[in-house]
């Protein structure tokens, strides 16, 4: 019979008449697979809707601003891109007047393109471009122009009809929160206003829909940025603003979650391709002493592995398409979100490549190692056949090789080699730490077992006795449950940040243009209110440099963004959203200037430089003494410069201010401005609420969702593990119970030995996980804060614990072999 | 002695092992000869390295020093996939406890050696071996099913399958009843003689051993033969 045939034969005989030992194998290779694939699809399909909403925040995949007019096409021509797709506009603060009343507005200019992406939602009609001669108004411009749809406002020498009411639009929340109503025209009813959009504090965008961006094209207009200044770049998913942030943030733990999953079925694999070989190898190590060579041994068990694997793909992969699109289903249903459906073959693909990849690293030096001793060692002292060979090298040599297709994985989802060896190699180093420790923890005890009771010296024997696999199944543990705390601190991390910081923060009410004779009524009727002075002013010079002056000379040195007008305000106390990033902020002493660490970038100022500003027909100069970093997501009221009530405060200024009111509160807010205030504008941003949750509920849907999985892995994983060790323990218990334990004393002292050593892992990974949650939240999610304490997943820990105790205790109820058998059990 | 006539060849072959209280000596300068045909016992108390010197001949362990010469051919000199060959074609193991390949059937486990050697397996041959084995009825049973004696009978005929020139049997009948373990021993000296092998029983039963045209006491880590 030639070798092939003989592989061949013996392989399916063994999977035809051995099946049983491969139950367990396979379910949990097939469960890694379901779990795997349905991860990788969930997260496609998140990264997809998320890579959706992040156009529609931004208005583009790449999006071009400028204070001047942009040469867009150019520009990305340049980065060697072609856009499908292309929308500019224009858009600046300018004043509206209705035959009743005039006020600001940010008026929008756009083409027949836009928008881009999502949609414009219109109280009464459908969007479907702006007309020559027509105008669209937000409910707030309506409002403060008094006018109705079908009513005539003019702007400049035009005069524009309202044809329709926004109610939301998608671009609303991109960059923060505007403080003016908002109105939109189209380029040719802007061009008959006569006015010259030089004179306007314009803002400039080139919008360009680019489905696929590549990391080269990506790169070359981050190239070109720099040598640009006066073009700001936004990529669609990439750069962080407004809420763009939680996007970007929530990819992030997507694929962190996916990485998770990926470590946790590296090790599943792992521990469930030892069990088999160590079930298999002996009883088939006599094939050894008939002749058989050891490289065909190793070729019959991997044929045999390898038919299991080929069915875990089918099943694995089937299944978890199939459940995906119940999910999305589901989603779909309760939560009205739409799940796009990824490239199923592509993801079937991967996972299918990733479970082979990983069995094979994981089988062949498992059935090296454990084919190293000869024959009559393997016939003879079978049991335990790498107990002598669990040296730290081998631990090591097994978990990188294990981790080489894990490394592919996260060079894949991080776009990044750097970053893949850099995660897996920290995971590695973990990983070879624990194993490491337990191996010398185990061994130190066994050295001093003599001085135990006999419980717990028969525990520390059989940890001993159990050699490699003891330590792996350890270490499996332990990572399994690293895993389960890490996700679910980032999860309920991510939860607070996405509902507290992101949503909770953006006030509900503001109030804008209280007149100084008005403050302190409003203020004594609603003492919630957070009121700021506005005080407009133009910057004369920057450490002498005469800024107004060159801008007008041309120099290109000089910043054209620093020509107009600002907005200062005076203040003692800094925003929860703000934080000092540099120097020193005391009180808004006189003199003192407060400047965001961004614009001082911009604009050339550092820490002490002497800023003048022209204010109300006078010069009024100051020390920078801090830079400012704000959180924009905040959606509290932002400014560049902060300066001392004692230097601007005798200006007469305007006030606006923010509260956090319910809409019972706003009512009475409301009712008392119309009455005694009718100057001053009242903001209610739940015009903007519904869009700004539904982005957070589906956020937190996704975290949710792509959370439960890895969860489910890695309790499968704690179930595997369980089992195998019952397996290996059941005719040690049945020798000991042959020598006079009863059954019960038997089972307790398995019970001990399991749950001590979950437990120890448990309190171990509690910790570990609290440092990889703070490393991870720090470097990659960027949140503010993590929760280190939370209860859920203290009672989640002790669950586990007890889920182990039932496994145990199933398996002791269930299990009714007679003590002849098991002694005589193979 | 002709040499052609010499089927085993040791000479002082020793063996020991590595333990953490330092090296344990199991086996001595250990020196024998036996010819082809004989059916030689080697009898000695628990611990004295029976076992062992019987992993040495068949291949399954190395000496730490000493050579060993099987049907003329120095074994230490093969490496590892010849040895494997080597004892394929010349050497059959008989284990006390049966170690049967579990997914294999009755008949399975018998062929497996021949399939391993990559000779072609006659359905009649293996017939009349089951038959002379008296396993015709169990042929196709899996071995979680035989009896002992069974079980032993298919250890047997694995052993005999390849016709090899050396049957080594590592107490063939101790795990098996008095009744039973005659009946298989017969089985086995009947089937030995059929072969015109070569048989090294160990064994601690000295009415097996007087049934042996040579025995040898392993004793004091060597072997001495009974005059």
């Amino acid at each position: 019979m030639s070798g092939s045939r003989l592989i061949l034969l013996y392989s399916t005989r063994i999977i035809r008449r051995e099946w049983r030992r491969f139950v367990l194998p396979f379910l949990s290779l097939a469960i890694t697979s379901v779990v795997l694939m349905l991860i990788l699809l969930l997260t496609g399909a998140s990264t997809n809707l998320l890579v959706e909403q992040a156009r529609e925040l931004l208005g583009g995949d790449v999006v071009l601003e400028s204070a001047s007019p942009v040469a867009g096409r150019d520009f990305i021509m340049k980065a060697g891109i072609t856009p499908t797709i292309v929308s500019e506009q224009v858009s600046f603060s300018g004043t509206l007047e209705s035959n009743t009343a005039t006020a600001p507005f940010t008026v929008q200019v756009v083409d027949t393109a836009f928008p881009l992406y999502g949609k414009i939602v219109l109280r009464d009609g459908t969007f479907s471009g702006i007309a020559d001669g027509e105008l669209l108004l937000d409910n707030a411009g309506l409002k403060r122009l008094e006018v109705e749809r079908g009513d005539t406002v003019s702007f400049g020498a035009v005069s524009l009809v309202v044809s329709d009411v926004v109610v939301s639009e998608p671009t609303s929340l991109f960059g923060g929160f505007q403080f003016l109503p908002k109105a939109f025209m189209n380029q040719s009813s802007f061009a008959q206003s006569g006015i010259d959009p030089r004179l306007l504090r314009a803002s400039y965008t080139y919008a360009a829909a680019v489905p696929t961006l590549s990391s080269v094209e990506i790169e070359s207009l981050r190239v070109l940025e720099e040598t640009t200044p006066a073009i700001a770049v936004n990529i669609a998913g990439i750069d962080q603003r407004g809420l763009q942030f939680g996007l970007k943030t929530v990819s992030d733990f997507l694929v962190i979650a996916v990485l998770i999953t990926a470590v946790l079925a590296a090790v599943n694999v792992y521990a469930s391709v030892l069990y088999l070989v160590t079930v298999e190898r002996k009883s088939l190590a006599v094939l050894l002493a008939l002749g058989l060579t050891k490289t065909k041994l190793v070729y019959i068990l991997g044929t045999a592995l390898g038919y299991v694997v080929l069915l875990v793909n089918l099943v694995g992969t089937g299944l978890g398409v199939f459940i995906f699109g119940r999910v999305q289903d589901f989603v779909s249903n309760k939560y009205l979100i739409q799940l796009p459906t990824p490239d199923l073959l592509l993801y079937a693909t991967v996972t299918s490549s990733l479970i082979i990849l990983i069995t094979a690293m994981s089988f062949v030096p498992a059935i090296r190692m454990s084919l190293s001793l000869n024959p009559k060692q393997i016939l003879v002292g079978g049991d335990s056949p790498l107990s002598k060979q669990s040296s730290f090298w081998s631990v090591v040599l097994i978990t990188f090789s294990t981790l080489v297709p894990l490394f592919v994985l996260a060079a894949f989802l991080f776009k990044s080699i750097t970053k893949g060896i850099l995660i897996i190699g920290v995971i590695t180093l973990v990983y070879v730490i624990v194993a490491a420790l337990y191996s010398f923890v185990i061994s130190r005890m066994y050295s001093i077992r003599a001085h135990a009771g006999f419980y717990l010296r028969t525990i520390i024997s059989q940890k001993h006795a159990d050699g490699l696999f003891g330590v792996v199944s350890f270490s499996s543990l332990f990572v399994a449950l690293i895993a389960l705390c890490i996700l679910t601190l980032l999860q309920v991390s991510l939860e607070r940040f996405l509902v507290n910081d992101l949503g909770e923060t953006v006030p509900s009410t503001y109030v804008l243009d209280i007149q100084p004779s008005q403050k302190d009524q409003i203020t004594t009727a609603f003492p919630e209110l957070e009121l700021f002075s506005n005080i407009r002013a133009r910057i004369v010079s920057i450490d002498g440099v005469m800024i107004q002056k060159e801008i007008e000379a041309g120099n290109t040195d000089v910043s054209g963004e620093l020509g107009r007008e600002f907005n200062l305000t005076a203040r003692r106390e800094l925003l929860p959203s703000e934080s000092i990033t540099n120097g020193e902020w005391s009180s808004g002493a006189r003199g003192e200037i407060s400047v965001d660490g961004n614009f001082a970038k911009q604009a050339n100022i550092s820490l002490g430089s002497t800023v003048v500003f022209f204010i109300q027909g006078f010069e009024v100069s100051g020390r920078v003494t801090s830079l400012r970093s704000t959180d924009s997501r905040s959606g509290l009221p932002f400014f560049y410069f902060v300066m001392s009530p004692e230097d601007i405060g005798q200006f007469p200024s305007v006030y606006f201010g923010y509260a956090y009111y319910d809409l019972e509160q706003q009512a009475v807010l409301g009712r008392f401005l119309a009455e005694t205030m009718p100057n001053v504008s009242l903001i209610e941003t739940q015009a903007l609420g519904p869009l700004l949750l539904q982005i957070v509920s589906t956020l937190l849907i996704l975290v949710l969702v792509v959370t439960i999985p890895p969860l489910f892995i890695a309790t499968l994983l704690v179930a595997m593990l369980v089992i195998a060790s019952y397996a290996t323990r059941r005719r040690e218990g049945a020798r000991f119970r042959a020598l006079g334990l009863s059954r019960r004393e038997s089972f307790v002292q398995y019970l001990l030995e399991t749950v001590s050593v979950a437990l120890v892992a448990a309190i171990l990974a509690y910790g570990v996980g609290i440092l990889a949650t703070a490393l991870v939240s720090a470097n990659f999610l960027k949140l503010d804060s993590i929760v280190l304490l939370d209860i859920e997943l203290v009672v989640g820990l002790g669950l586990v614990i007890f889920f182990i105790l039932g496994i145990a205790v199933y398996l002791y109820i269930t299990d009714t072999m007679p003590l002849r058998e098991l002694l005589s059990y193979e | 002695m002709n040499e052609a006539d010499i089927i085993l060849k040791l000479e002082a072959v020793s063996k020991s092992f590595n333990t953490s209280r330092g090296q344990l000596q199991i086996l001595d300068q250990v020196s024998c000869v036996v010819k082809k045909g004989e059916n030689v016992a080697i009898i000695g108390p628990s611990g004295s390295g029976k076992s062992t010197l019987l992993s040495l001949i068949g291949l399954l362990d190395t000496p730490t020093s000493g050579t060993i010469e099987v049907a003329g051919v120095e074994i230490g000199s093969l490496s590892e996939r010849e040895q494997a060959a080597f004892r394929n074609k010349y050497i059959g193991f008989i284990f006390q406890s049966f170690e049967l390949i579990s997914p294999f059937t009755a008949r399975e486990n018998i062929a497996a050696p021949l399939e391993i050697g990559e000779r072609e397996v006659s359905e009649g041959d293996l017939s009349n071996l089951l038959e002379n084995l008296g396993l015709t009825e169990r042929q196709n049973a899996l071995p979680q099913t035989l009896s002992g004696g069974e079980k032993q009978r298919v250890a047997i005929g694995r052993a005999l399958v390849n016709q090899p020139a050396l049957i080594l049997a590592d107490e063939p009948t101790g795990s098996l009843d008095r009744v039973t373990g005659e009946k298989v021993l017969s089985v086995l000296l009947e089937a030995v003689e059929h072969a015109h092998a070569t048989l090294i029983i160990i064994t601690h039963d000295e009415s097996i051993a007087e049934r042996m045209d040579r025995v040898f006491e392993l004793r004091d880590k060597t072997l001495h033969e009974r005059k």
